[in-house]
């Protein structure tokens, strides 16, 4: 006999939380940080309690995108472990444990500190827990779809390009036979050729997948990953603020 | 009180959904000693956890288990004790064991692709009811 105890704490470490969204894609480099990050920003700067987690264990880069220097800050420590409060947002990553070296994974190894952060981390009350999900539907994908069983709404992220069409498709269907209600596909204009944004838009459409927002090409949001105030300033951040509140629309937070 | 009460509420969690009658004779916990728990406060954790919950245990039981870790590129198999560590780097493995990846490598050919195969964290080694 040999048990791990960890997996009977993570509902009740979630118990206090009302919504999960999960940022998903099938591909990556699509954007996801981007979007996690500027949602979570948004969220909270509407008056919501937003939490962010980074679930992409082998590259994390929400703390990048914020600003926050791991190498000099750690998650306070009681009882448990709390989120770094940065920006009204509270912020938990693998990277303020491995410090930013290159930290390569297997699967028992992403399952190991899924369980091990989860376990650990006191979240509190919060509307929203942000998920930062690394591309794909792998090892951790899967662990969140197993342990996060109650409200949760994935928001798919699309790059304007051919090649995203066909895993976004995928994607979605497959949230569908988990009987999962994405809020929505967000096409990242930053990313792919904006000159094909129709194309990709439409396609989805036909297929059934609900485009709720884009985000602008930006070339200022390049120059201001890192601070927070710059970030709320960029085209992204503005087209964001649609999907911010059709995710509280989704979600039932407010009502459009 | 650090992360080791979040620790000793995993156990109990546990021990509240599968111990029937919330009584047991006997809780052995192993102790992987590469996340390095602190065995005291762990215990004290657990006992006043355990009280909280209503859970009688007549005897807890620690079984410390020596880490040990192989090389999947070539298959070396070595130990590690982590007062042999950096102390910063032997806390970072104190939150998540995993971040070993980030800090070491395989003595003999330098892969970060290694596991580890024992001693990595707290189990339930046993219930004796």
């Amino acid at each position: 006999m040999s048990i791990d105890p960890r997996e009977y704490s993570i509902q009740m470490k979630l118990k206090d939380i009302s919504t999960f969204i999960p940022v998903m894609s099938y591909k990556g480099g699509v954007g996801k940080t981007t979007i996690s990050t500027l949602l979570s920003l948004c969220l909270a700067d509407v008056g919501y309690s937003v939490s962010l987690l980074d679930l992409d264990f082998t590259n994390p880069c929400v703390h990048r995108m914020l600003g926050i220097d791991v190498k000099k800050l750690m998650p306070k420590e009681e009882k448990g472990i709390f989120p770094v409060e940065i920006e009204n947002i509270g912020v938990m990553s693998i990277a303020f444990f491995t410090k930013d070296n290159p930290t390569p994974l297997r699967g028992a190894e992403l399952n190991d500190v899924f369980k091990e952060l989860l376990s650990i981390t006191a979240w509190g009350k919060l509307d929203f827990l942000i998920l930062d999900m690394p591309p794909g539907l792998s090892d951790v994908s899967l662990d969140v779809l197993k342990y996060f069983k109650r409200d949760l709404y994935p928001l798919i992220v699309s790059s304007s390009s051919r090649l995203a069409i066909v895993p976004t498709i995928n994607l979605f269907k497959l949230m569908k036979e988990l009987k999962l209600s994405p809020i929505g596909v967000v096409i990242n204009g930053g990313i792919g050729t904006m000159s094909i944004y129709r194309e990709v838009a439409e396609t989805y459409l036909r297929e059934g997948l609900e485009v709720i927002g884009s985000i602008e090409k930006d070339e200022k949001l390049e120059e201001v990953i890192g601070s927070p105030m710059e970030l709320r300033r960029t085209l992204a951040y503005a087209s964001i603020k649609k999907v911010c509140f059709r995710a509280l629309s989704t979600t039932k937070k407010v009502a459009l | 009180m650090v992360h080791e009460w979040a620790l000793a509420e995993s156990i109990v969690n546990y021990l509240s959904l599968e111990l029937p009658g919330k009584k047991a004779e006997k809780v052995v916990i192993g102790l992987g000693r590469l996340q390095s728990i602190e065995q005291d406060i762990l215990d004290f954790a657990l006992r006043e956890l355990l009280v909280q919950a209503d859970i009688h245990v007549e005897e807890i039981t620690y079984v410390i288990i020596e880490p040990k870790l192989r090389c999947r590129a070539c298959g070396y198999e070595w130990k590690i004790l982590p007062e042999e560590l950096n102390e910063e780097i032997a806390e970072m493995i104190h939150f998540v064991p995993e971040a070993i990846h980030s800090f070491l490598t395989c003595p003999r050919c330098g892969s970060r692709d290694f596991e580890i195969e024992e001693g990595r964290g707290i189990t339930i080694v046993e219930v004796i009811k």
